[in-house]
């Protein structure tokens, strides 16, 4: 490449070493290394959308009344916020795919997030020396999570109204701090005018900076370290396989960006989300069921829907029964996913640098203990949603609820044993090969390299 | 055939290869940037002759006598002008593109000119994984050539598709469609290009130690160690920038009090004041014998309609079925009880009442509230009684509030009475 | 409509008087005496038809017999069937269904409906053993507007000093809209909300990975 721009530049930069050995970096050809991709293009789709619908999002609460093309809303009083919801679903031209695909690509981020976050923790990619990224990420999807429900409260509908009442709530449960921490963030008691302009400016600026920010951390990291690679020939401590970002792998992760974006435009044309016009604007003493929060948190509404009425006072001081499921579950599951890798540490007394990767099997409590609690966010989500899904299988809500408070223990502790024993019984399947590929890399860490 | 070590052997052997190879991968080059080219061909006819009939059947059906003498004339129309000429425009960026690529690779596959610094990211150590597969790589690139024309010719058909129907009014489905094919057809032409249409090499490279050496490090230390050697020395002016900092951190914490006001006075309220009329969303004063038992009804102070406090759900039961605590047997005359909307869990409006049952629900979690029993709660996850209103009819047989609410209303907090 | 029917019967006698009798002695069990709906043991025995003012419809319902109704085709005559109609149109429905406002109705419909039947009218599960808001999607402005008034089962009342016969209206306008609301944006997952749009990111993401497995078949990692 000798063209004249490429001349231009690295006259005034000296770049030209520093491109071929990115030309050159080497990433593993291996699908599961492509999920944390799709969760970085769905937040440049996120971006992208994102900025279009900026332009005509209005984040004011201020009382009008609606004179627009949906006549079923014709003379409601409503929020200028929710006005441009409508305005931009029913007016602006593709305003409507827009709007869908922003709100898509969000629900696959942190979908595509978590299942990275799994594929690093069965692998056991987490270990020295990337703990320090482990962090990163996990931050970055505490991030997504915040970012999701401030976009989710924003909208002004009555499917938001309630969304930011609960966050109202939980933050107000939260002993000691919690009344004047509600108090700074929301600005008042629900509802307030202060409250939509606040998470506005933190869902477009304030947290997607943070974001980005932490994007190219993490992936400074990954470049600077290089990839894990699976167990397998060749791949050792000391070594990496794989193919060069220029020209396979560009093209391969390119083409990932554009077929997950022609997903996302997909859904957005085809599958209706968050219907603001049918939910109607937010009015505190209209309410509807089935008022989930997007699914990212479905397991923290999961929780305060199975967990008992139960509050106690210290001290003559209330512990409303919300702060257990809806603060302390989560703060501490947060505070567990954070510590991981060095509780890991703890169990397997390994603390040397490891590149290669632990197939799941060879590591049977991580993983045991890995989809025990996949399973009791599968249930919990189940309980978020149980009004819906109660509803749509005909069975009764009561009984349903009641069946879920049992499950909700016995399916984690259940899945966990059968992962053991099937990790075990695999382990041992595997036993003769895994010789073979150690006596394979003894001999290859024997050869001399080129320096 | 232990093709595995080839690549991690030693050099020597590798660069034999490699003599050989380039050659090979210029010819498989050429071979492929030419059926790339006469594939190009192909697909340029198809699309001309599809236009061109199209041309045709339009000819057919167009019935007025002018556009009959512009067809005759041999003028096309704009459109179809726009059409064929973004055909051949693209048409003519995907060959440059492709010729561009092509050389690039060209460059690559030669190998590295003379002179140039060795290390050990050199591609001579990959691994060709169509040699050692076995690959057909002319067959290969024939695939790929193809079904990369494929997906380019569907990206071009989405992008015209995307553009009708966005300039003709937009169908968010049709839109959405378009679009999304417009994007499958770049992201699949970029894959099959990858897989099929670049050669397929595996690299081994050497990976760094993840810590510093220790020499690296001790000298990062002494760099670091003399200039804290500098700072060290004043002391005064340390506890000065000690104290800069936690003023800064201190203007920081206090202009937090700009974001909200001090929460108590606004959470522990009661909200209603002994006399008020209780009305109903158009402001109407509740009369006695507004409701029957088995009615439920929204009302609010006088001074508040329409307000997250002060929604108040009213309801009349039959006043035998009564089971209030003592103190609280006058607050509901005539059967009427009334009491906070606001769900004592989340603070969502308590909006559902269960006749039969004689219970209040809360849409969001599911928390029931027993009308009869001053709503204790007896389901889901709340734990506090919803607030009742203590109520007495005034001499005009309108209902009043006696009081405030029992609790203040709301979801529980830590200073909560 | 009213005036030629009563030309028609004119020479039958008081249509109303006879449709009154006609009416007691088949319909009140089920539906009341003023026609305010009864509700059975087990289900709803028979609607409010306070709000039926289509002559047509009551006539037809008469002889077909709708849902758990008995058809009278062969236990009436065609005389006593127009005359118990008569009866229903001019003297039963006293909820006048005229100056409906529908995003009046909507206002109101999400204040005391929607937290049972949800905001896209489709039902909603209670926690109460077995009872379920129904669906509305194919209930006719009569039949809502007679629930409203009458309470069927466990659903509350709400008589006019609550609800207005004109706001009332209204909200049997915004129902009637909301059985088929507008979604431009693709398929609605039967008005499911985020639980449905959840499952249906999980399963896009799921398919993601497909992809992904696609683009580097073969790869070993």
């Amino acid at each position: 490449m000798s063209g004249f721009p490429a001349r231009f530049v690295d006259s005034r930069l000296r770049l030209a070493r520093i491109t071929r050995r990115a030309l050159n970096h080497i990433f593993p050809d291996h699908w599961s290394f492509m999920l944390g991709e799709v969760a970085l293009y769905s937040f440049v789709i996120l971006v992208e959308t994102g900025i279009f619908l900026a332009m005509f999002y209005k984040d004011s609460t201020v009382q009008v009344i609606y004179r627009g093309s949906y006549h079923a809303l014709d003379g409601v009083k409503m929020s200028a916020a929710y006005r441009s919801m409508l305005h931009i679903s029913f007016d602006v031209p593709a305003g409507l795919l827009i709007r869908q695909m922003h709100h898509w690509a969000c629900d696959i981020f942190i979908g595509a997030i978590i299942a990275h976050q799994a594929r690093i923790f069965f692998t056991g990619a987490y270990r020295k020396p990337r703990e320090l990224n482990w962090i990163v990420g996990v931050t970055l999807l505490l991030l997504a999570l915040a970012n999701g429900y401030f976009g989710y409260s924003v909208g002004g509908d009555l499917l938001s109204g309630a969304g930011m009442r609960i966050g109202y709530a939980i933050m107000l449960s939260v002993p000691v701090i919690g009344p004047w921490l509600t108090f700074i963030t929301f600005g008042g008691t629900v509802p307030v005018t202060a409250t939509i302009p606040r998470f506005y400016a933190l869902h477009i600026f304030v947290v997607p900076a943070l974001i980005s920010l932490l994007i190219g951390a993490h992936l400074w990291m990954i470049w600077w370290q290089l990839h894990t690679n699976y167990p397998g020939p060749k791949r050792t401590d000391k070594l990496i396989v794989g193919s060069r970002l220029w020209p396979s792998y560009t093209l391969k992760s390119l083409g990932l960006f554009f077929l997950l974006f022609a997903v996302v435009a997909m859904l957005g044309g085809l599958v209706q989300i968050d219907p603001v016009w049918v939910y109607g604007p937010y009015n505190p003493v209209a309410i509807l069921p089935g008022a989930q929060p997007d699914w990212y948190l479905g397991w923290v509404e999961g929780a305060m829907r199975l967990f008992p009425g139960v509050n106690f006072r210290i001290g003559g001081y209330l512990v409303p029964e919300l702060f257990w499921p809806g603060f302390f579950f989560p703060v501490m599951t947060f505070a567990v996913l954070y510590c991981w890798p060095f509780i890991e540490k703890l169990i397997s007394l390994d603390f040397r640098p490891r590149n290669v990767l632990r197939w799941p099997y060879q590591q049977p409590f991580t993983t045991a203990l890995g989809c025990a609690v996949a399973a009791m966010m599968v249930v919990l989500e189940f309980a978020g949603g149980d009004d819906v899904v109660a509803l749509a299988s005909h069975a009764r809500l009561a009984a349903f609820r009641e069946l879920l408070r049992v499950l909700v223990f016995v399916v984690p502790v259940l899945t966990g044993i059968v992962a053991y024993l099937v990790c075990v019984w695999w382990r041992r399947r595997r036993a003769s090969d895994d010789a073979a590929l150690r006596a394979g890399n003894e001999a290859v860490e024997e050869l001399t390299l080129p320096q | 055939m232990n093709e595995e070590d080839k690549g991690g052997r030693s050099a020597p052997n590798d660069r034999e290869d490699a003599g050989k190879t380039p050659e090979e991968r210029a010819k498989s080059e050429a071979r492929g940037v030419s059926w790339l080219l006469l594939g190009g061909v192909i697909g340029w006819r198809a699309i001309t002759s599809v236009v061109n009939f199209l041309r045709r059947s339009n000819k057919r059906k167009v019935v007025p006598a002018a556009e009959t003498t512009r067809e005759a004339s041999g003028l096309e129309s704009p459109a179809e002008k726009l059409l064929v000429g973004g055909a051949e425009a693209g048409w003519k960026a995907v060959q440059l593109s492709a010729r561009a690529i092509s050389k690039v690779m060209e460059e690559h596959t030669r190998g590295k000119p003379p002179g140039e610094i060795s290390d050990l990211f050199d591609r001579e150590n990959d691994t060709n994984l169509d040699e050692e597969e076995g690959v057909n790589v002319p067959r290969r690139e024939r695939r790929g050539t193809f079904l990369v024309i494929c997906a380019m010719v569907v990206m071009f058909a989405a992008a015209i598709g995307f553009m009708f129907t966005y300039w003709t009014g937009g169908n968010n489905l049709l839109l959405g469609g378009s679009l999304a094919l417009f994007l499958a057809g770049i992201g699949c032409a970029m894959v099959f290009w990858g897989q099929l249409l670049t050669v397929r090499r595996q690299a081994v490279a050497p990976r760094e130690p993840s810590s510093s050496s220790p020499s690296e490090r001790a000298a990062a230390t002494r760099a670091f160690e003399a200039g804290v050697q500098d700072v060290r020395r004043r002391r005064l002016l340390r506890w000065m920038g000690g104290f800069g900092a936690a003023f800064a951190a201190a203007i920081v914490v206090s202009l937090m009090k700009s974001l909200g006001f001090p929460p108590s006075a606004a959470l522990d309220t009661r909200v209603w004041i002994r006399g008020q009329r209780l009305v109903s969303l158009d402001k109407t004063p509740v009369s006695v014998n507004s409701l029957q038992p088995g009615s439920m009804m929204l009302v609010f102070p006088e001074n508040a309609v329409g307000s997250e406090k002060t929604q108040t759900v009213l309801v009349r039961v039959r006043e035998e079925l009564l089971r209030l605590p003592q103190e609280r047997k006058d607050w509901a005359p005539q059967g009427y009880l009334a009491y906070s909307r606001v769900c004592t869990h989340a603070g969502c409006a308590v909006g559902m009442y269960e006749t039969t049952t004689h219970l209040l629900m809360c849409p969001c979690h599911q928390s029931t509230f027993d009308v009869l029993d001053g709503a204790q709660p007896t389901g889901g996850p709340a734990a506090r009684a919803l607030p009742q209103l203590p109520l007495y009819v005034d001499g005009a047989g309108v209902l009043r509030a006696a009081g405030g609410f029992s609790e203040p209303p709301g979801p529980g907090f830590w200073g909560m009475p | 409509m009213p005036a030629a029917w009563s030309q028609r019967t004119g020479n039958a006698g008081d249509p109303f008087v006879h449709g009154e009798e006609v009416f007691a002695q088949h319909c009140a069990e089920c539906h009341g005496d003023l026609g305010q709906g009864v509700s059975g043991v087990v289900s709803i025995a028979g609607p409010n038809l306070q709000a039926e003012h289509d002559l047509g419809h009551v006539l037809t319902a008469i002889e077909v017999g709708p849902s758990h109704m008995p058809s009278f085709a062969r236990t009436l005559s065609v005389q006593d069937m127009r005359d118990a109609a008569g009866f229903v149109t001019h003297k039963i429905a006293v909820i006048p269904m005229e100056d409906g406002n529908l995003s009046q109705g909507g206002e109101l419909f999400r204040m005391y409906c929607s937290a049972c039947h949800r905001t896209a009218v489709r039902g909603g599960a209670l926690v109460f053993d077995g009872v379920n808001a129904p669906d509305l999607t194919t209930k006719s402005r009569a039949l809502i507007a007679g629930a409203i008034r009458w309470g069927p089962g466990p659903m509350p009342k709400f008589p006019p000093a609550v609800l207005s016969d004109q706001q009332v209206a209204s909200i049997a306008d915004y129902v009637k809209y909301v059985q088929h609301p507008p979604s431009p944006g693709g398929s609605p997952m039967n008005w499911y909300g985020p639980v449905a749009e959840g499952f249906v990111a999980w399963v896009v993401v799921v398919s993601m990975i497909v992809v992904a497995m696609w683009i580097e078949r073969g790869g070993k990692g």
